[in-house]
C-alpha cells in the first residue's frame, strides 16, 4: 500500500487542499501511487506537516501534529487514500481517536467499511496486511547519539529517529558481528594452543590455519557484507571505509562497526564527521531492517552532505528497500534532481497565504505535458525554474552581467560602423574579455 | 517591451466603454464592482497578443481572446470552451498606481502583466516615458538587446543619467531580465533561429522586441 491522495479541508495554511500522488497518464504505472515523493517549498509551507500527517493518520503516531491539534480538528479535516494495484482505502480519524478505513475496489465500488466498533478487531490485521513491516522516520533532527549497545532491545514497527536511539537498530548487526568476532577469536586461540603445545608439529599448525582460512571463506561475514553492499560506497567520498580486518586488543574491539581511513587508521566513533554519521546512520537501518511495502519518511536528507553525495543518496536509499514509498522533504536542488517532475510536490503560498501545489504540466496530466524534468536540468536551471530563484547568481554577478551586456552592445554597434579597431573599440574588447572571464561567460 | 496600440474607440466591449464614458463625464469615483473585469482583461490580451505588456512572456492562450467571445458588446465565455476565464498567468497592472484609488478601471492606465512580475513590482511606478502605448514610444529609443547574454540594457547612446534610470526600470520595476524570463527568452530565440536555419518559419508569438533587435542569421 502507498499513499495515493491526501485531502485537507481546513488546517492552518491548508484550505481545500488535495494532493494527487499517483503517476500521470502515459507512465507505465499510470494511476498507481508514486514510489517516491519529494516535497519542496519555502519554510512554513507545510512540507514536514505533510510527512507528519501521513504518520499520524496511517499509524496513529502521536507526533508534534497530534500534540498541537485537537481531536475534532483531525477528524474534520484530514483524509488519506492508500492503494495498490487492486485495493484502495480511504482513511481518516474517528471521534474515538481511531482511524476508519473504508475499502474500495479500484473501480470505485465500496466493498466493505470498517465501522468504528469493528475497527478495533480488524485494524491490527489491516495494518499488518497493508502497511508493511517497518515504517521509518528520519527527521531533520536525527538523533546521532551512539550509546552503549543495549542487549535484547525490541525494534518497534514505527521508528522515529528523533526519539529512538540508533543503537537499537545497530544491535541487529552487533549480535552477528560479536558472534563472528568470537568465532574468529576462538579459532585463533586454537591455533595458539597448538603452537604453544606442539610447536614442532608443522602439519597440525597448518591444519588449524587451513581451518581458519576455510572458515573465513565459507562463513557469512556481517562486516564485509555491510561494507560491500551498503556503507563503503557512501564512505568513499570521505576517503573512508569499513574496517574489515579483525584486530583484538581489548574487549571494545569486538562488536560495533569500525571505520578507517584509506591508510588503515581507525577513526573513533566520537570523531566521525557529521556527514559520515548522517549517511551511516541513515543507510544502516534501511539495510538492516530491510523495510518491505512500508513507508519511509526523510526530512532534509541533504543535511551535512556535500553535493556529490546528495546526488547519489536518493537512488541509494530507495535501492536498499523493497517496494516502499519514500517521502522526502528538502531544500536542496541536487536532491530534487533525483526525481521526475510528477514526483515533486512544490508547495507555495497563494495571495491569501494558503498553500497550493505548483502545477508543472500544461493541459492533461500526462508525462509528455510536463514543462521540464529536473533529472535532465542543470543545477542552476533547477534553482531558477523549480526553486524560483530569480537570478543565476549573486546580486554582484547580476550587475557585472548588466555591464557585460552593455559592452557587448557597444561593441556590436562599433563593429556595425566598422570602428571596432579604433582605440575605443580596443578598450571595449578588453573590458568584454575581462568581464567574460570573471563571469565564466564565453558563449 | 513592444509598442501597444490601445485605441479606445475600437474596443469590442462597448458596454464597458459606455460605462466608463459615463463615469468619466460624471467625475465619479470608480466603483469596486468587477462587472467589466473580464472585458478589460481580455481586451488587453487581444491588444497585447497574449503576452505580458512588459516582458512579452506568453501569458494567455489565444483562444481566450478571439473576437467571437464578444457578443453584443460583452465578453462571454462558454463552459464548453477548452480554457476558463482564469486560465491565464497575468494580472491587471495600473501603470500609474496613484490613479488606482479613484479611477481603478480607467482604460488608458491598464495593462496585463505577468503575475510573477506584478508581485515583485508591487506599487512601484514605471517612468512615464516608458508607457508602451504612448504615441512616441519606440522600444529601440530606450532599449538595446544583447544576444550573447540575452539581457536588455538601456540604449547605449543615451546620456548616463537616463541610462541609469532605465537600468533601474529594467532590473527593479519592469523585470525584463528576471532570470527565469531571460532563460525563456534565450530558449525561444535560439529555437526560432534553429528553425530558420533549417528552413522553418518560426512563429514569433512572444518576445517580439528582443527578436526584432537580434541579429538574425
Amino acid at each position: 500500500m502507498k499513499v495515493s491522495k491526501i485531502e485537507i479541508k481546513d488546517f492552518h495554511q491548508f484550505k481545500d487542499f488535495t494532493l494527487d500522488l499517483t503517476y500521470p497518464a502515459g507512465h507505465e504505472k499510470a494511476g498507481q501511487p508514486l514510489d517516491k515523493i519529494c516535497f519542496i517549498g519555502q519554510s512554513g509551507t507545510g512540507k514536514t506537516t505533510l510527512l507528519e500527517l501521513v504518520q499520524l493518520i496511517l499509524f496513529e503516531y502521536p507526533n508534534r501534529l497530534y500534540s498541537v491539534s485537537n481531536l475534532q480538528k483531525l477528524v474534520d479535516n484530514f483524509e488519506l487514500y492508500v492503494s495498490d494495484k487492486t485495493d484502495e482505502f480511504n482513511i481518516k480519524f474517528s471521534k474515538h481517536k481511531q482511524i476508519i478505513a473504508s475499502q474500495k475496489m479500484r473501480r470505485g465500488l465500496v466493498q466493505a467499511r470498517f465501522a468504528e466498533t469493528v475497527y478495533n478487531e480488524n485494524i491490527d490485521e489491516f495494518k499488518k496486511k497493508y502497511l508493511g513491516n517497518y515504517t521509518i522516520y528520519f527527521p531533520a533532527n536525527l538523533n546521532y547519539e551512539l550509546l552503549e549497545i543495549e542487549e535484547n532491545s525490541e525494534i518497534d514497527s514505527f521508528i522515529d529517529f528523533s526519539e529512538y536511539s540508533i543503537n537499537n537498530v545497530m544491535n541487529l548487526i552487533n549480535k552477528d558481528i560479536v558472534k563472528f568476532n568470537e568465532k574468529e577469536l576462538q579459532i585463533r586461540q586454537d591455533i595458539s594452543k597448538i603452537v604453544e603445545n606442539s610447536s614442532k608439529d608443522i602439519e597440525a599448525i597448518q591444519r588449524e590455519l587451513k581451518k581458519l582460512e576455510d572458515w573465513k571463506k565459507d562463513a557469512f561475514n556481517p562486516i564485509e557484507d555491510i561494507a560491500d553492499n551498503c556503507l563503503n560506497i557512501l564512505l568513499a567520498p570521505f576517503k573512508l571505509r569499513v574496517k574489515t580486518k579483525f584486530e583484538f586488543k581489548t574487549k571494545d574491539d569486538i562488536g560495533f562497526i569500525k571505520i578507517e581511513d584509506y591508510n588503515g587508521n581507525e577513526i573513533p566513533m566520537g570523531l566521525w564527521s557529521t556527514g559520515t554519521k548522517q549517511v551511516v546512520l541513515s543507510a544502516m537501518p534501511l539495510y538492516l531492517l530491510k523495510p518491505k511495502y512500508s513507508f519511509i519518511f526523510f526530512d532534509e536528507p541533504e543535511r551535512s552532505l556535500y553535493p556529490d553525495l546528495q546526488r547519489m543518496i536518493i537512488d541509494f536509499y530507495t535501492g536498499l528497500t523493497d517496494n516502499c514509498q519514500f517521502m522526502f522533504a528538502t531544500h536542496s536542488p541536487i536532491i530534487a534532481s533525483s526525481f521526475d517532475p510528477w514526483e515533486i510536490v512544490e508547495l507555495k503560498f497563494d495571495k491569501n497565504f494558503k498553500v497550493y501545489r505548483e502545477q508543472y504540466y500544461e493541459g492533461e496530466n500526462h508525462v509528455d505535458n510536463y514543462k521540464w524534468n529536473p533529472k535532465y536540468m542543470r543545477w542552476d536551471d533547477i534553482l531558477q525554474r523549480v526553486f524560483d530563484m530569480e537570478n543565476d547568481g549573486s546580486e554582484e554577478r547580476r550587475k557585472k552581467l548588466d555591464d557585460l551586456a552593455t559592452q557587448n552592445v557597444k561593441l556590436r554597434k562599433l563593429t556595425k560602423d566598422g570602428k571596432q579597431d579604433t582605440p575605443e573599440g580596443k578598450v571595449i574588447v578588453s573590458k568584454v574579455q575581462k568581464l567574460a572571464k570573471e563571469l565564466s561567460v564565453w558563449d | 517591451m513592444k509598442k501597444l496600440n490601445k485605441d479606445y474607440n475600437t474596443l469590442l466591449s462597448t458596454k464597458y466603454k459606455a460605462w466608463l464614458d459615463r463615469l468619466e463625464s460624471s467625475g465619479d469615483k470608480h466603483p469596486a464592482s468587477r462587472t467589466y473585469c473580464d472585458d478589460i482583461v481580455m481586451e488587453l490580451y487581444r491588444i497585447q497578443e497574449g503576452v505580458c505588456a512588459y516582458t512579452e512572456r506568453y501569458i494567455c492562450p489565444f483562444s481566450l481572446y478571439t473576437a467571437d467571445h464578444w457578443i453584443d458588446g460583452d465578453y462571454k465565455i462558454s463552459n464548453q470552451d477548452e480554457f476558463t476565464r482564469i486560465d491565464h498567468a497575468g494580472e491587471l497592472e495600473h501603470f500609474d498606481p496613484t490613479l488606482k484609488e479613484d479611477k481603478y478601471w480607467l482604460w488608458s492606465n491598464l495593462f496585463m502583466i505577468d503575475s510573477t512580475i506584478n508581485s515583485q513590482k508591487s506599487n512601484k511606478s514605471v517612468v512615464s516615458y516608458l508607457k508602451p502605448d504612448l504615441d512616441d514610444y519606440v522600444p529601440s529609443k530606450y532599449f538595446d538587446y544583447d544576444q550573447k547574454t540575452h539581457k536588455f540594457v538601456p540604449n547605449t547612446d543615451l546620456q548616463d543619467d537616463q541610462r541609469e534610470e532605465i537600468q533601474y526600470m529594467i532590473d527593479e520595476i519592469l523585470r525584463l531580465n528576471h532570470g527565469v524570463i531571460k532563460n525563456d527568452r534565450r530558449d525561444f530565440i535560439n529555437i526560432s533561429l534553429f528553425e530558420i536555419k533549417h528552413g522553418i518559419t518560426p512563429n514569433i508569438d512572444r518576445f517580439m522586441t528582443a527578436w526584432a533587435m537580434c541579429n538574425q542569421v
